[in-house]
């Protein structure tokens, strides 16, 4: 009885300080109420009469309709897979018999005691009942330990079936000693009611094996907890060893507290002194304040919505030095799905973060460079382009310098002439500006909706005049309006010059076998929508690539114009920004001999209806007659 | 006569500009987009002094395809190049074939029209000079065989003596031929007799 007292105080205490096991508390419940009943059965073996032997068998009931519920109540929380609805019927069973152990008579056992015998029990005279007139409501109770025993039986079997060794142990000791007690409990009682069975009341002997099995069974969670612990410390000294290493830090923020708790290591890399009362707002205080909005939408869109969190921002507030954390979450719900925990960690991500946009900037600089040496190879041709409207300009205005002078001036004349060097005017205008958005070194970073039949215009007008050096033609007409793509104009100009010009070089080259071509450059140039975007391909006359060449084509250094001046940057580049735009370059294979054909896929923009790029920088020549 | 300027480039504005500026000048202008258009109303021998502006960067037959086919026709025209990109190994070429100068586009008034004097007089004096060696080649035709035997030695500064001794004739036979000589050549001395050869490269057995 002692050992029940102190296993009921120790789990007492145990749910005293973590209110969530709910176990924790009827076991206590269960373990006074055996005392009690233990208290009661001394009292029916002393007692010489039968007014205290009825009443204290009342009382016996009501406290087994406490321990009962307690226990089946405990195996629900611990197990965690009884069924409901057997659980409700065994406890409403119970309370029945309660019930109907107050309002049928003087206990639920007997409707009257005539006289009590006193026998032998284990060496001492104890009272036992003799003439009795058995309570026929007496059945109920039994039929609710039926109950009681067929829910924990099948608790304890669906607990064994999940399968794992800790449930196992737990439904064989404590679901397996409770079926069997309850039975040998019903048994005596049924039998000593009967009047076949001459001993004394016994029932809270069964029940006190039931604690120990159970207090057997929690013991091994004990020794698992202190197992656990040690776990813990071992894991948590591992955290803190990576957290401090790798600049790493684990948070926490009770939604509800509105508390945030950072690693000890942590505050660091968040750059906050560490407090105990951080809450989210003094928190974004610390992010840098470009980021804070951007950030403030990411929290709130996975607490409300996806649940889940990753982003990049950069901490220090205004004087402080910037660092960039790569931070990513997640949020736990309680039973009623409502957020209350996000958890997560940040990881300091500064220096591969300068590493990244060194890596852009060079790569960006490396096209550009790339895009200028491509100009400079057509400054001849580009100045002839430019010269030509320059030229009748100049011839124009002599002419109309020396009308002027003439008498009658010849207006008419002169406003021709005029209109002439508007018109010149203005084409050399959009030459230059088309050259000068191709040496521009600051494109624009973000991407934009382009169309792809003016970029390939664009290109070709800016090619003009290598083409017609170089006696080739080209074979394209815009056809019907494309859906936009993302990008940037002038780099996807420059890989359609690229392309233009090698596939005008391919002429060229001489074919692994037979002789050098003399035809003259032809491309064509195909655009147009597929499923997966839209597709551009540039074919060409010449020997088309071998095999071999093919798979090394698009690795940088790697040229086919042996001693031509190729640098074999262009394909590299040229991949480079297509791949930057979400798309694909390769080279489609073809027929020895049957010319190559370089094919760009770009996906389609998604969105709204966008206002495209028509040009490098939204540059539209001035109206006519203005 | 009347002078004849062509202009071919490939681009309409510069055609119209170049035009109303060679009109300036007092020359008939005639403008075509290609080298091919150009050939295909080439006339049949050029009559009067004509010079052609030629762009070297054309789509098609190129300005200096378009030299090389020239001189395949009579007293060729004189041909200035324009280029808004002067690459030193095209100009040399051009100037090679015989172009009267190769200018840079754009092309200042004065510079052009010089050019285009320059080739208009080249070109004057090409027709010219084509005329007078006809008349000459006519007059030698009419010479007998003796004569121009005899011709061949006088212009050699030989005495009638030498070449009777060396035709095996009469010195006064020699004499005879050298006034017929003299008559059918249309020259009073033979210093001009000797010019007339030089300018054909007439020479003793030719």
């Amino acid at each position: 009885m002692g050992a029940c007292l102190v296993l009921a105080l120790m789990h007492l205490l145990v749910w005293c300080r973590d209110r969530r096991s709910l176990a924790n508390l009827f076991f206590p419940v269960i373990a006074l109420g055996i005392i009690a009943m233990g208290a009661c059965e001394l009292q029916l073996m002393r007692t010489g009469s039968t007014e205290v032997y009825l009443e204290t068998v009342s009382l016996g009931h009501l406290l087994f309709g406490i321990v009962v519920p307690a226990s089946l109540l405990f195996v629900h929380c611990l197990f965690g897979t009884g069924n409901r609805g057997l659980l409700a019927l065994a406890i409403g069973l119970r309370a029945a018999a309660v019930v109907a152990n107050y309002m049928t008579g003087p206990s639920l056992h007997f409707l009257s005691i005539e006289s009590l015998d006193r026998i032998s029990f284990l060496g001492e005279s104890v009272s036992i009942v003799g003439q009795a007139i058995e309570n026929p409501w007496v059945r109920l109770g039994q039929i609710a330990a039926i109950a009681q025993i067929v829910y924990v039986a099948d608790a304890s079997l669906r607990l064994w079936r999940r399968g794992n060794a800790l449930d196992r142990h737990r439904a064989f000791w404590i679901g397996g000693s409770m079926v069997v007690l309850f039975l040998l409990a019903m048994a005596i009682a049924g039998l000593i009611s009967a009047g076949v069975l001459r001993a004394p009341m016994l029932v809270s002997f069964p029940f006190f094996g039931m604690v120990l099995a159970i207090s057997y069974n929690m013991s091994r969670d004990l020794q698992r907890s202190a197992l656990l612990a040690r776990e813990l410390e071992a894991s948590e000294r591992r955290l803190a060893l990576a957290g401090s290493a790798g600049r790493l830090a684990f948070w926490e923020w009770e939604l509800k507290k509105n508390r945030i708790w950072i690693s000890p290591d942590g505050w660091a890399v968040f750059g906050i002194t560490p407090a105990a009362d951080l809450g989210f707002e003094r928190f974004m205080e610390h992010v840098h304040k470009d980021d804070r909005s951007r950030l403030e939408e990411i929290v709130q869109e996975s607490v409300e919505k996806t649940g889940s969190y990753v982003a990049e921002f950069r901490v220090g507030r205004t004087g402080e030095p910037v660092r960039w954390l790569s931070a990513s979450g997640r949020v736990e719900k309680n039973g009623a799905g409502e957020p209350v925990l996000f958890r997560g960690i940040a990881i300091d991500v500064t220096r591969k973060k300068e590493t990244e946009t060194e890596a852009a900037l060079q790569r960006s600089e490396l096209t550009h460079l790339s895009r200028v040496s491509t100009l400079g190879a057509l400054s001849g041709t580009l100045a002839h382009e430019l010269n030509q409207p320059l030229a009748a300009i100049l011839s124009n205005a002599q002419v109309g310098r020396r009308r002027i002078g003439s008498d009658p001036p010849d207006l008419a004349e002169i406003e021709d002439i005029l209109a002439d060097i508007v018109e010149d005017t203005k084409r050399a205008g959009g030459i230059v500006h088309g050259m000068r958005a191709m040496f521009a070194k600051d494109t624009a970073l973000d991407l934009v909706p382009i169309d792809l039949n003016a970029v390939i215009t664009g290109s070709l007008s800016l090619l003009h005049g290598e083409i017609v050096a170089r006696k080739g033609t080209v074979d394209f007409s815009p056809g019907d309006p494309l859906p936009p793509v993302m990008g940037g104009f002038v780099e996807l100009q420059q890989v359609l010059v690229n392309l233009i010009l090698n596939g005008l070089d391919a002429c060229r080259e001489e074919p692994e076998s037979g002789p050098v071509s003399r035809e003259a450059p032809c491309l064509r140039i195909r655009v147009e929508p597929s499923k997966d975007g839209v597709v551009i391909d540039v074919a060409d006359n010449g020997p088309g690539i071998t095999p071999g060449n093919r798979e090394r084509l698009f690795e940088p250094f790697f040229s086919t114009k042996s001693g031509k001046g190729g640098l074999g940057l262009g394909l590299s580049i040229s991949c480079g920004i297509v791949e930057r735009f979400g798309g694909t370059l390769e080279a489609l294979s073809s027929e020895p001999g049957n010319g190559a054909v370089f094919r760009i896929l770009l996906p389609v923009a998604v969105g709204e209806s966008f206002a495209c790029e028509t040009s490098p920088d939204g540059y539209t020549l001035p109206a006519n007659g203005s | 006569m009347e002078a004849q300027v062509y202009i071919i480039d490939d681009d309409a504005s510069v055609r119209r500009g170049l035009a109303r500026l060679v009109r300036e000048g007092g020359h008939a202008v005639e403008s075509f987009a290609s080298g091919e258009d150009f050939l295909e109303m080439l006339p049949a021998a050029f009559t009067r002094p004509t010079c052609a502006l030629v762009d070297l960067q054309m789509p098609g037959l190129g300005g200096l395809e378009l030299q090389e086919r020239l001189k395949s026709v009579p007293n060729p025209c004189s041909i200035v190049f324009m280029s808004g990109n002067g690459s030193i190994p095209a100009t040399v070429q051009a100037m090679k074939g015989g172009a009267v100068t190769f200018l840079t586009k754009p092309i200042h008034d004065e510079d052009l029209l010089g050019a285009i004097d320059e080739g208009l007089a080249a070109h004057r004096r090409l027709l010219t000079d084509s005329t007078q060696t006809g008349e000459i080649h006519r007059r030698i035709a009419s010479l007998t065989d003796r004569e121009r035997e005899t011709m061949g030695w006088v212009i050699t500064g030989a005495l009638n003596k030498q070449i009777a001794g060396e035709l095996e004739l009469a010195e006064r036979t020699v004499k005879f031929h050298r006034a017929n000589v003299m008559e059918k050549m249309g020259v009073a001395s033979v210093a001009d007799l000797v010019r007339l050869c030089d300018a054909v490269g007439f020479v003793r057995g030719g």
